[in-house]
């Protein structure tokens, strides 16, 4: 074996080495945090849960009952919120807790023009996930420059109540819903690094 | 000459090794959130919706007699209690892709399986209730998964489990959370 295969093989053999090193600094960079793909999947979740037990345990139940209905006009009628009004509350509630944190409700086709994409990145993604609604739509966004990592999931029809209001709202500009049916997106945003 | 060959040895696997950096982890775009930001987040979204239910739906029906609360909600028409309804979404949150799952849990529960379960949970329900604006927070090493079972309103135990090995875990204001 001559000298300069020799001092290859060393090299080589010790660029291995750093390069191990180096994998194992940035796997271990990685372990630093969570995701943010999987700390929306954990928001998303959190909210699913409540806006579906909500809707069962509590609108259709009591309405199936007859003991209470849901309207939008809950404050004044005296009745129960609507489940999209639940979320729209919570995330101004979350929205005022300086977290960074936003979470809202926004469709294509929205009864209230409020609720239709604020942007191209929401109207992208409100199409994205009416086409795929298994799949979030997700991507990194500047506000105030500052980073936020943003994600739109499907956001179907839970119970009948949602249904029932777009079909007959006045405002409405779909009237076909059905259960289960795409109606727009849940749209979560929070500060990245 | 060996000095040469560590040379360009070392600069083509850097360069391997920042191509595979590149594609594994920079392509996410950022980095990753520290798990008590995290826990802060998902706790946001669980107190916003059971203090919407608590005062726009159980005080405000219940104060113009609509209807009433009652543990046995299901078996009269009676709303859920609050406290129910985060069992039951902590249940339901669980059997989602996300694994996350919460419960409440007391130091003096109405029913023992609301007790802490852990030393961990013990401690958590100690320290928030000497401090109950700070969280009390763990990073634990764990093989498998926690799936958390919901208890009492003194404390919320979150459980934000994948497949990873690490968790943090959090109590705060009378609430826990545990993460991976």
């Amino acid at each position: 074996m001559t000298e300069s295969t020799t001092g290859r093989m060393r090299g080589g053999l010790c660029a291995i080495i750093l390069a191990g090193v180096a994998v194992g600094v940035a796997q271990a960079g990685e372990t630093a945090g969570i995701p943010p793909e999987v700390v929306a999947e954990y928001i998303h979740a959190v909210i699913q849960a409540d806006r579906t037990i909500y809707s069962t345990h509590v609108v259709e139940r009591l309405q199936d009952l007859k003991v209470a209905v849901a309207a939008e006009e809950w404050k004044a009628r005296g009745t129960l919120p609507l489940p999209a009004q639940m979320l729209q509350m919570a995330g101004q509630e979350i929205q005022g807790l300086g977290l960074g944190l936003r979470i809202r409700l926004a469709s294509l086709g929205p009864i209230y023009k409020k609720n239709g994409p604020a942007d191209q990145f929401e109207r992208a993604g409100l199409e994205a996930v009416a086409k795929n609604p298994q799949k979030p739509y997700t991507g990194i966004v500047m506000q105030d420059d500052r980073r936020f990592f943003k994600a739109i999931f499907a956001d179907r029809a839970v119970s009948m109540a949602c249904v029932t209001c777009h079909n007959s709202h006045e405002l409405s500009t779909k009237r076909d819903y059905k259960l289960y049916d795409v109606m727009g997106g849940i749209i979560i945003s929070f500060p990245v690094p | 000459m060996t000095r040469k060959g560590l040379v360009l040895g070392t600069i083509s696997i850097l360069i391997a090794v920042f191509a595979y950096w590149g594609t594994a982890s920079g392509a996410k775009d950022c980095g990753g959130i520290p798990a008590e930001r995290v826990a802060d987040m998902v706790h946001a979204v669980i107190e916003s919706h059971r203090t919407f239910y608590t005062v726009h739906v159980v005080e405000r029906l219940q104060a113009k007699g609509v209807v009433v609360t009652a543990e046995n909600w299901r078996t009269t028409n009676a709303l859920p209690l609050p406290v129910q309804l985060l069992q039951e979404t902590g249940r339901s949150a669980v059997n989602t892709s996300a694994k996350i799952g919460y419960k409440l849990i007391g130091l003096w529960p109405i029913n023992k399986q609301n007790g802490p379960k852990t030393e961990f949970e013990q401690k958590g329900l100690v320290e928030t209730l000497r401090n109950p604006y700070r969280p009390y927070t763990e990073v634990i090493m764990h093989g498998g998964l926690r799936i958390s079972t919901p208890c009492m309103p003194t404390g919320l135990f979150l459980s934000l489990a994948s497949a990873a090995t690490t968790h943090t875990r959090t109590v705060r204001n009378g609430t826990s959370s545990k993460m991976t």
